[in-house]
């Protein structure tokens, strides 16, 4: 998606038709408007959110005034006042207008009837150069550019979202505006689409089939029922564990906030930190100890076997069906040099019992393959006698493991006992509000860890059913059948059964290979901006974690960090769905390989470091930058690193009808432009003028 | 190392398999801006086209 142009009509103090805006692409990719506070220049941000979304960010107040002040003043009673905005954007080759138009009656001088929308139309202009109206307006805005991704595409650095932390109910928003971005929807669709094929050709061959077959049906689609319902559960229970944690985080968030508690609160945090840590830990190793007895412990059974073989080999060598470990270059040496080593000739033209001796050696090398045999039995033989000192080192990294565990089971307990101990401590705190806090804390905790305990035994139960599921398909596909008729179903119903399968297997690797480049892709970008020694790590919701990279440890991101953060996301998602774009153009997407970034004071919380390696990057972040400033944050070294990439620039000039008003410029290239001036009536307005030569 | 390929379980398929999944997804793409309640049905007729 990349703008082209916006224009607003009695939208907030953009009193009358705005100029055409246009904004800047290509090389030259910034666009800069220029505004002192209360300028418009939040309500310029939200111009483009309300007009494409219909949504406000949070900084944004009475969004149900959106019509100019001063136009509702000098209508008469009885006059319908109009406010709009039009917006101009191309995607993916097609051009597109958007226009959103609000109402609303003059009920007296000074005030108006409810706002309502009027109507929000959208355009595609097609290559001969007419405008077709396009329908499902919210569909096709949501797929260019996901709603629920919004606020980091046009985003109040003021504001900025919690990227670090955010609540249940934005995890899972974000997690799906991602999963558009990446494109698997229509992957996903396919499945549950071919999931009711393969249930109709289930169905044709219960009806065509034999008894047999019918039996094994009607149980698969029995297992399906339980599947899908236990599904639905899973969850509706994965949103209330969600729901829960938020609870409970909140409530620690309002007891961390009283400073006599401060080192109880520092201890919970660290123990907490610990058990997870061990948690991990314990997981990994479990996974290590798994994969060491899937590879090893097998030689812990193999004495019996052991002692088998040896006697076998022995055998062999007495029956002379093996040569004692004789090698085959050995006998051609003994046959060449004539001699036996044990002194005997065994030159064939010598005598009667040289011929024999002859004849005997000469035997061992006509044996087929003696070679590969006599080295397979010498290595089988060798083989044999390490297992011993092998099955010690099993059982030594195996107990070693096992300790491991232990110690960190350990600490999980010791750690949750000063848990308990807090709690109490805290619970027991003069201070009554701290008490009844951490009481409350202590039974929404008990609760969270109830409902973790129901989801983890549904989740059991789901596998198996999926195992039940696979194992009568399979059944469903071995039994065979003469009926031309349903051989044919069952062809189908196993083609679609492979397909789906084939997808889901698709989807798996498709997210984990992104989730793993994307997380790459952040942390470069992060370090590149921020002075930190830390480093962020994307969780499995598309959530993010900062650690401090010499410890280890999450830390706490302030809001330079969250705002750092909150640009490296966003800039390593476009990037990543540009490489997959041009990558897979054909299978991935929304064939959206453009994207801007619209930001309201990104430099307000950036200190002087991360403001200039922000404002250095800046242009790089994203193909459009739309980028709003106020005169002091407007500093020579942002100046210098956006100047040169800024090929559109306008002043909002505000009308103040304060009578105190002081005036305010700024110069911005060889001109001055007025950023306050005094209104000549008793209305504030704003005018924006495009900066020429800036 | 080589970068995993996320479509070798469709390309290690059989043709048939490949080719109801290259013309499911390609419906699926194509009624992505449009909700088409017959999806189900168009499904069954493309399984239905390939395997005779």
């Amino acid at each position: 998606m990349r703008f082209i142009d916006l224009k607003l009509y009695n939208f907030r103090q953009f009193y009358g038709e705005t100029p055409k805006i246009r904004l800047s692409h290509g090389d030259k990719n910034i666009t800069v408007f220029h505004g002192m506070n209360g300028a418009g220049k939040t309500a310029l941000l939200n111009a483009f959110t309300w007009i494409l979304y219909g949504v406000f960010s949070k900084g944004f107040q009475k969004e149900n005034e959106l019509i100019s002040k001063r136009a509702i003043a000098e209508a008469d009673v009885g006059e319908t006042v109009e406010c709009y905005g039009e917006l101009n954007f191309e995607n993916a080759g097609t051009n597109y207008r958007i226009k959103k138009v609000v109402d609303a009656v003059v009920a007296d001088v000074s005030s108006r009837t409810k706002e309502r929308l009027k109507e929000t139309t959208l355009q595609a202009q097609k290559p001969d150069g007419q405008w077709n109206t396009v329908r499902n307006i919210d569909s096709v805005i949501g797929k260019i550019l996901p709603t629920d991704l919004h606020s980091y595409f046009f985003f109040d650095g003021e504001r900025v979202e919690k990227i670090v932390a955010p609540s249940a109910e934005e995890k899972a928003r974000l997690a799906n505006a991602v999963k558009i971005l990446l494109g698997v929807e229509p992957l996903e669709r396919a499945i549950k689409h071919l999931n009711s094929g393969r249930k109709h050709f289930e169905k044709e061959m219960g009806r065509l089939g034999s008894d047999e077959t019918k039996e094994a049906i009607a149980e698969k689609i029995k297992v399906d029922k339980k599947h899908e319902s236990l599904d639905a559960k899973i969850n509706a229970r994965v949103k209330k564990v969600d729901n829960q944690r938020d609870i409970v985080s909140k409530l620690n968030e309002r007891i961390a906030k009283h400073a006599s508690v401060e080192p109880l609160t520092k201890a919970r945090d660290d123990h907490k930190d610990r058990i997870e840590r061990s948690r991990k830990a314990v997981n990994e190793l479990t996974d290590r100890l798994k994969s060491v007895i899937s590879d090893r412990a097998f030689l812990l059974h193999t004495d019996e076997l052991k002692s088998k073989v040896s006697t076998f080999l022995s055998e062999l060598k007495i029956k002379g069906d093996l040569p004692s470990g004789i090698k085959a270059q050995f006998v051609e040496k003994l046959i060449r040099k004539g001699t036996c080593i044990c002194g005997r000739s065994l030159d064939p033209k010598e005598s009667v019992e040289a011929k024999e001796a002859h004849k005997t050696v000469s035997r061992w090398l006509e044996i087929k393959g003696l070679q590969q045999i006599e080295d397979r039995a010498l290595n089988l033989s060798a083989n044999i006698n390490t297992w011993g000192s092998r099955n010690k080192d099993t059982l030594e990294v195996i107990n070693d493991i096992n300790g491991q565990i232990k110690e960190f089971h350990n600490e999980i307990a010791r750690s949750s006992e000063e848990l308990e101990a807090i709690s109490k401590k805290l619970e027991g705190s003069p201070l009554e509000e701290i008490s009844s806090l951490e009481s409350k804390r202590k039974s929404e905790d008990d609760l969270l860890r109830e409902y973790i305990e129901e989801l983890g035994s549904s989740r059991n139960m789901l596998e198996l059913l999926a195992e039940k599921q696979v194992e009568i398909s399979s059944k469903i596909i071995k039994l065979t059948t003469k009926d031309e008729k349903q051989k044919l179903a069952k062809e189908r119903y196993e083609n679609v059964d492979q397909v789906i399968k084939a997808t889901k297997e698709v989807l798996k690797l498709m997210n984990e290979k992104w989730r793993h480049s994307l997380e790459e892709k952040i942390r470069g970008n992060f370090s590149q901006i921020s002075v930190k020694d830390y480093t962020p790590r994307l969780n499995k919701d598309y959530s993010i974690n900062l650690y401090d990279k010499a410890s280890d440890r999450e830390v706490a991101a302030g809001q330079g960090e969250s705002l750092v953060l909150s640009f490296s996301f966003i800039s390593s998602i476009i990037e990543e769905i540009r490489k997959l774009t041009s990558a897979h153009g054909g299978i991935y997407g929304t064939g959206n390989s453009e994207f801007p970034l619209i930001m309201d004071s990104p430099f307000g919380a950036l200190d002087d470091i991360n403001r200039s390696r922000v404002a250095a990057k800046i242009s790089m972040l994203a193909d459009q930058v739309i980028t709003f400033v106020s005169k002091t944050q407007w500093r020579e070294e942002v100046e210098n690193a956006m100047q040169p990439k800024t090929n559109y620039s306008y002043v909002l000039t505000y009308h103040s009808p304060r009578e105190d008003t002081i005036t305010q410029d700024i110069k911005l290239g060889t001109k001055t432009y007025d950023l306050i001036k005094p209104s000549i009536n008793d209305f504030e307005h704003t005018e924006i003028k495009e900066v020429i030569n800036g | 190392m080589p970068e995993k390929d996320e479509f070798k379980p469709i390309k290690d398929s059989i043709p048939t398999v490949k080719d109801i999944f290259k013309k499911v997804v390609k419906l699926e793409k194509d009624n992505l801006y449009h909700p088409n309640p017959n999806l189900d049905e168009e499904v069954i007729k493309i399984v239905k086209n390939i395997i005779k």
